[in-house]
């Protein structure tokens, strides 16, 4: 009886790692994935700013709320968090931008270069006329360009790798304790 | 199961998993870590099989070398 609930107990605990290290596996590589996608929803919210900047020469903040509408999942809550800011304090530019940056963080699977670009971006925000804010925009989407390209060589050489990994993981330690 | 076969199946499944993450690391050009894990497989075998050689010594002595 003893016996028989003990090995039951141990079929769970090895049920338990297995599920752990395939689920961190899987984690993993879902960041792999995510990244070129949700590089491409920034670029294209990008566009829809550059848009309100040349052709409807909305005023900063509303813009940024205009693109933080219509932008997916990571980065609405860059543009609207720094247009909150723009609006409610009187906060810089840069400053709301970066706050934005920081309340995205957690969510999205941007990496250090992807947001140093973003930075660079920031400190040219709002701080020149149109075409000159139109090229800088330009110059950031060019750059935005090369780095989803390389996250998407990433992503083909990783993705997998991660999967397996974490279910071979789970399979030699439960091998291993059992 | 007696403690002596689970081992032959366990070293059995370790050889298994590193066959196949062998090829898989290194088709993702990670040659390092597909040596590596080789190598710590091969590690993680011998600490198994270590404590049986030794219990095979220790019968041994205590089979021939008593008197």
């Amino acid at each position: 009886m003893v016996k028989e609930a003990c090995d039951v107990l141990k079929l769970l605990g090895a049920g338990l790692v297995f599920v752990s290290f395939t689920g961190l596996g899987f984690r993993i590589a879902r960041d792999f994935r995510e990244r070129p996608r949700q590089l491409r929803a920034l670029m294209q919210s990008l566009r829809l700013l550059q848009a309100e900047i040349e052709y409807s020469v909305t005023p900063l903040p509303l813009a940024l709320e205009q693109v933080a509408r219509r932008s997916q999942a990571p980065m609405v809550d860059v543009f609207q968090t720094a247009s909150d800011l723009l609006k409610t304090s009187d906060s810089s530019v840069l400053a709301a931008f970066e706050e934005g940056l920081a309340a995205s963080k957690a969510k999205s699977a941007f990496r250090a270069e992807d947001y140093e670009a973003l930075e660079e971006f920031g400190k040219t925000l709002g701080m020149s006329d149109r075409v000159n804010q139109s090229r800088q925009l330009q110059v950031t989407l060019t750059r935005l360009d090369g780095l989803e390209r390389e996250a998407r060589e990433i992503q083909k050489r990783n993705e997998r790798l991660w999967q397996y990994l974490g279910v071979l993981t789970g399979l030699l330690v439960v091998i291993l304790l059992y | 199961m007696t403690p002596e076969i689970r081992a032959v199946f366990q070293i059995a499944g370790i050889g298994f998993l590193l066959a196949i993450l062998h090829p898989i690391l290194k088709q993702s050009g990670k040659e390092e870590f597909a040596q590596w894990a080789t190598f710590v497989g091969f590690v993680a075998v011998f600490v198994i099989v270590i404590g049986y050689v030794d219990n095979l010594y220790g019968e041994i002595q205590r089979v021939f070398l008593t008197q």
